[in-house]
């Protein structure tokens, strides 16, 4: 298991397109996903899940990642944040 | 309401065959109703099926919502199709489905009830964040949540109709049919006419007949009548008398005595007496048929569509998680046989709104040509079919629709290619044995057949095309459908130049249009030489029957004799001929066969 602390950085914060594209890239991975903000602690390939959280800019958020492509699956998450969501297919 | 002829029986009313066949059952008068949510504990035994509900339910709203960004697209709309994103992800949530399980589990509900509950439980969280930017967006949520209760219900009425319902309705959607054939109804007649084939090609799969264009059928039927739905006479019989009931009793049973027949070659190879083996493969459509592979023992899948995910999906936007999923599900489907993809071969028309309709539409935009001039589209298609032929190798042929000259199918090719690199230079695991081939269906292609043998790893030739251009047949067209003769001569001139060429430069050649599936055809396509034919699975074993009872020099004697004929006339006659003698060796089989 291996985690990683990642900033909203874009200026609308997670709504449903963010959202959206997390739970995308997630799913493509074996492994379980979490999200952890204010103590609460969320299944990130539920969109329901990180919409609830209301992460605005700024916001700060530790990812959790479980499971044989673990490793993978947290770069390609973190690198979203990274770009603020901006469209990158590849 | 007062229907007219109440009390009459026996009244026939005319319509236009769309899936043929010939049904008796209970008329079930199918409209499209309100929400309207039952709170009430439910038997625990009925538990499981409310689930069921969700899943279909769930699977339904997805493919409409689709359609929904297809117009978001058309009108360039990316507010709207990020929020078509967005929703499909809220419609698949793990978090919701287990929501939905856990009340219906705790609580005894009906799976309408869970879904209403489940999604307040979200409502209510998104509400007390207070936040503008997710606030503004419940009305997206709630809409969903009306469209699953709404569907759930729809499922409800439509199990409640019972093994023996005949579908009747002003118009039916393809995810209808697809929930129609779920629950085992046994036709459908539609009022609307002109319905465009998709509609009609899932029930066809689902071997559904269906009649559409019955106009006055409607006004005339009551929910509970019996009714004859007869594809062959292209008629609807409401409240057969007992002389017509127990006439179309008798052809319903002989109809049902052949096929049970049919059944002792499901597990034979589909050799000819001789041993000569023709490869008989599935075209598939759709997920749901994906089952009937292994059901009627098709040699893996001969024509994979994939334009129905075109259907669902908006232009351009065709998902590479669906194209993945679908390809993935029909690989999984299909043993160890070999999976033929086709790329998407649809008309501009599916592409573009109504305004830019063209003037002659097959001899326009469409096929590879739509590929060639979105890259995009095309690029997404090779890379979702080449990322899952790599967890399937050896298996994968790609075919490329509607070429006309050479430069297209080395255009894709080199596309191809460039994409296998990127891939594996991403260490994306590829097949280095895909084969890439071409659809054999326009006469200039045919005519150079081998000028493109020594680029492509096999033909497949689409007969319904290839007699439409031959021929200059519209075959949708009534005043000359006499004329569409898929057996002209001219025709099979093309398809024996395709195989000579095939057998030159040793690549397979096979035949995935309608044709195949119908015995004679398959016995003069095989004659011709060819030893691959794929067809609807559920035709196979008909097929399969034909082939099995002749030595293959016999079956050269019937194309031969065919290739002759230079009239309507004489090919009929000729068709006539070989009936007659099909019927009595038919007949010595069934006696074997029962004597057994």
């Amino acid at each position: 298991m291996i985690r990683k602390k990642v900033t909203v950085q874009n200026d609308a914060g997670i709504h449903a397109r963010p959202a959206s594209l997390i739970v995308k890239e997630a799913t493509r991975f074996e492994s379980e996903f979490h999200v952890h903000m204010y103590g609460y602690r969320i299944n990130g390939k539920s969109i329901l899940g990180l919409l609830t959280l209301a992460a605005e800019k700024g916001a700060e958020l530790e990812l959790e990642m479980d499971g044989p492509d673990e490793q993978e699956a947290m770069d390609r998450i973190t690198t979203l944040f990274k770009n603020g969501f901006s469209m990158s297919e590849e | 309401m007062q229907k007219e002829n109440a009390y009459k029986t026996n009244i026939k009313r005319n319509g236009v065959t769309a899936v043929s066949g010939l049904v008796m059952g209970v008329a079930r008068i199918y409209t499209r109703g309100n929400i309207n949510i039952n709170p009430d504990p439910i038997d625990e035994v009925r538990l499981p099926d409310e689930k069921k509900k969700f899943i279909q339910a769930r699977k339904t709203v997805g493919m409409t919502m689709e359609r929904l960004s297809d117009f978001a697209d058309s009108r360039n709309d990316s507010d709207t199709r990020d929020i078509m994103d967005a929703q499909y992800e809220i419609l698949n949530d793990p978090e919701l489905e287990a929501m939905v399980y856990r009340l219906i589990d705790e609580k005894s509900i009906r799976a309408e009830k869970a879904i209403y509950d489940a999604f307040q439980h979200y409502i209510d969280l998104i509400k007390a964040t207070d936040k503008s930017f997710l606030v503004s967006r419940l009305s997206d949520l709630r809409d969903m949540r009306d469209r699953l209760i709404q569907n759930v219900q729809q499922l409800a009425v439509i199990a409640s109709f019972g093994k023996d319902a005949v579908m009747v309705t002003d118009d039916v959607s393809p995810i209808e049919v697809i929930t129609f054939a779920r629950n085992g109804v046994k036709g459908i007649i539609c009022t609307a006419g002109g319905l465009t084939s998709h509609a009609s090609i899932i029930a066809n799969a689902m071997g559904i007949p269906m009649i559409i264009d019955a106009k006055s059928v409607l006004r005339t039927v009551q929910d509970g009548d019996t009714i004859i739905l007869d594809g062959y006479g292209q008629n609807v019989i409401i409240r057969p008398d007992d002389e017509a009931s127990s006439s179309y009793t008798r052809v319903i049973k002989r109809q049902k005595e052949e096929d049970k027949f049919l059944r002792h070659v499901i597990g034979k190879p589909a050799e000819t007496l001789c041993g000569t083996k023709i490869e008989l493969q599935a075209n598939i459509d759709f997920e749901d048929e994906v089952l009937n592979i292994e059901k009627y023992r098709a040699e893996g899948i001969g024509l994979l569509r994939t334009d129905a995910l075109l259907m669902n999906a908006g232009p351009l936007t065709m998902d590479r998680s669906r194209q993945e999923h679908f390809c993935q599900t029909a690989y999984a489907g299909s043993g160890s046989g070999t999976v033929t993809v086709r790329l998407l071969d649809v008309g501009g028309d599916k592409l573009l709104n109504i305004k830019s309709k063209e003037a002659n539409p097959f001899l326009g935009w469409r096929g590879v040509r739509i590929l060639l001039d979105r890259r995009e589209l095309l690029q997404s298609q090779l890379e979702s079919i080449c990322r899952v032929a790599g967890r399937y190798p050896g298996r994968t042929r790609i075919l490329v629709p509607m070429i006309s000259s050479l430069d297209e199918f080395l255009e894709v090719k080199k596309e191809f290619e460039d994409l296998q690199q990127t891939l594996e230079k991403r260490g994306v695991p590829v097949d280095r044995n895909i084969k890439l081939g071409i659809m054999v269906e326009v006469p200039s292609v045919a005519l150079q057949i081998r000028k493109f043998a020594p680029y492509v790893d096999f033909f497949s030739i689409g007969t319904n095309d290839l007699t439409q251009y031959t021929l200059a047949v519209d075959r949708g067209n009534n005043l000359i459908s006499s004329l569409y003769q898929p057996l002209h001569p001219a025709v099979l001139t093309f398809i024996s130049m395709t195989i000579q060429a095939g057998e030159e430069f040793h690549i397979p050649v096979s035949v995935c249009g309608e044709l195949a599936s119908d015995p004679y055809a398959a016995l003069i396509l095989a004659g011709l030489g060819v030893r691959e034919l794929s067809m609807t699975p559920r035709l196979i074993p008909k097929v399969k029957q034909a082939i099995r009872l002749y030595e293959i020099e016999e079956i050269r004697e019937i194309s031969k004799k065919v290739l002759e004929c230079n009239t309507r006339s004489e090919r009929e006659a000729a068709r006539k001929e070989w009936r007659r003698f099909y019927d009595e060796k038919l007949k010595e089989e069934r006696s074997k066969i029962n004597a057994l």
